[in-house]
């Protein structure tokens, strides 16, 4: 009973090194138990923890987990064909080569989410336009991007017609006082963050 | 807010009239007394205007300007000199995508080297400011009324400051900083109706009568090899011609030019060409864009603003209408509402 009770410390010495040597034969016996090889797995994880900055190689998990984990991934039907082809529709030539295909898949989802993330943008920026009508329009008109970043004044609307304006009309509509600083700027409007200012 | 911007403009008009009705009743035997100041008031705001253009001409410099407007601040570097009544400036962006504008006298080339591209350009407008201030009988002083507010040192140099006070609520105001030897505007904010700061822009750093070289900047500005041209064939045209007009004008706004602008096809490939209407009350200025109505493109009508510069689109008809002025949207709005199209 009190061998029970002292165990749980007994394996902390003998995990620090602090247990004597005659010691670990009688300590070693204990570890026969299901809780002692718990504790024992608990500890070394805790030693890991404390030792390494990354929990990449970390042992003693739970070994039923990681058996559940392993035997799923084994299981697991990996087909990136088909997240590609939902992805970019009608512009992929069918794969020969997968680590080409791989290549071409990993840039196809970067420029997909971008295009993506850049229409998101615009539809919150320009707000009170129904994002339906709006997305599908700006997604065709990627030869004039119009880029829109938040700031502190509201959203910011770079676009390449209103920097073509802007010059246009810094140029024709330049008074004495308004001559350097139209050469200066470099577009970038904001939206009216309320209506009927 | 358009409470509290009537409240304003009636306190205004009110100031404006009370020192007039103190003069019609205490002068009352002689009421054209007022007059001989009001002239006074406008030889003074158009001689201080003169100065001002003809120190824009006479200089060389080399300083660093910065914009700040809307939270943004940008600067460029400008080069200008003046030789034998020839003008010439280099800017050189120093924020944002690379770009370098030369100007000679008419000329503008705009370097852009990111996209390997030159744009040459013509214009005339600037030429017009004069014109404004002497042909006009006063018109820039009908609506605009200048105020001296001491002087302040601005970039290691002593400047005036001047206050440009719009009359009405269609214009912004100016607080104007020239250096006091010249006449060179080295500093200059745009106020609001309120009085607010909307957008300011000042030398940092200015070394007057410096050794610029004319033809050095011309050599600068000729070299183009290994970068794709771009002559845009500006047309001049009139309103008239094109079938706009606008049949109330905006007060103290007078068209000054009217130009056909070929579409660029690099930007923007479905545009075809557009006109560009430009008014202007001597301080300000508004261009309308007009073009053919593009459903791709143009799908909202909106309104925005870069400091002083205000944005608005409109759908007119079977046209988009782009307004661009460092004016109120008030004033934007009210030649948008204004503008029509013959059949």
């Amino acid at each position: 009973m009190t061998q029970d009770c002292a165990s749980p410390e007994m394996l902390s010495a003998l995990f620090d090194g602090q247990s004597g040597s005659e010691k670990v034969l009688a300590d070693l016996q204990l570890a026969d138990s299901q809780a002692m090889h718990s504790d024992w797995n608990c500890y070394q994880l805790i030693g890991d923890a404390l030792r390494s900055t990354s929990s990449a190689g970390l042992v003693g998990a739970d070994p039923a987990f990681l058996h559940r984990l392993s035997a799923r991934l084994s299981h697991e039907v990996v087909n990136p064909v088909v997240t590609l082809a939902v992805l970019t529709p009608g512009s992929v030539a069918t794969p020969t080569a997968l680590a080409a295909n791989d290549h071409q898949f990993r840039w196809k989802l970067v420029a997909g989410f971008a295009s993506l993330s850049a229409v998101a943008v615009l539809a919150w920026a320009l707000a009170g336009a129904s994002s339906g009508v709006l997305a599908p329009q700006l997604a065709q008109d990627a030869t004039a991007p119009t880029l829109v970043t938040p700031s502190p004044e509201g959203p910011m609307i770079r676009d390449a017609r209103l920097q073509e304006l802007l010059t246009a009309h810094k140029q024709m509509g330049a008074t004495t006082l308004q001559v350097p600083s139209g050469f200066v700027r470099n577009a970038g409007f904001e939206a009216p963050r309320q209506a009927g200012r | 807010m358009f409470y509290k911007k009537f409240s304003l403009l009636a306190l205004y008009l009110c100031a404006l009239a009370a020192p007039d009705l103190v003069a019609s009743q205490t002068l009352s035997p002689n009421p054209t007394a007022a007059a001989p100041s009001a002239v006074q008031d406008a030889k003074s705001l158009n001689d201080w205007l003169r100065r001002m253009h003809e120190a824009s001409k006479n200089q060389a410099y080399i300083g660093t300007y910065v914009v700040s407007s809307g939270g943004q601040i940008q600067s460029a570097k400008i080069w200008h000199v003046c030789e034998g009544g020839q003008q010439a400036e280099r800017v050189e962006a120093l924020t944002g995508a690379a770009r370098s504008t030369f100007r000679h006298n008419e000329k503008t080339v705009t370097f852009l080297p990111d996209q390997k591209l030159v744009r040459h350009e013509k214009r005339e407008a600037l030429n017009s400011f004069p014109e404004i201030v002497q042909s006009a009988d006063h018109r820039i002083s009908d609506f605009y009324k200048l105020k001296l507010e001491g002087t302040e040192r601005i970039a290691g140099v002593e400047a005036d400051v001047a206050l440009l006070l719009p009359k009405d609520a269609m214009r912004f105001g100016y607080r104007v900083w020239t250096e006091q030897k010249k006449g060179l505007v080295v500093k200059l904010q745009t106020l609001d109706i309120d009085g607010r700061v909307l957008e300011q822009a000042a030398f940092s750093e200015l070394l007057m009568d410096a050794p610029v070289k004319m033809d050095k900047l011309l050599q600068m500005m000729g070299k183009v090899e290994g970068m794709r041209v771009e002559q845009p064939t500006l047309v001049k045209t009139t309103a008239s011609a094109e079938g706009w007009y606008l049949p109330a004008s905006v007060a103290g706004f007078k068209p000054i030019s009217c130009y056909k602008r070929p579409a660029v096809a690099s930007a923007s490939s479905a545009a075809d060409d557009s006109v560009q209407w430009v008014f202007s009350d001597g301080l300000a200025s508004v261009s309308l864009f007009l073009e053919s109505y593009d459903r791709q493109r143009h799908n909202k009508e909106s309104g925005m603003s870069m400091g002083a510069t205000h944005t608005l689109t409109r759908h007119i008809g079977n046209y988009w209408l782009t307004a661009m002025g460092e004016v109120p949207m008030a004033t934007l709005k009210q030649f948008a509402n204004g503008l029509a199209h013959k059949k």
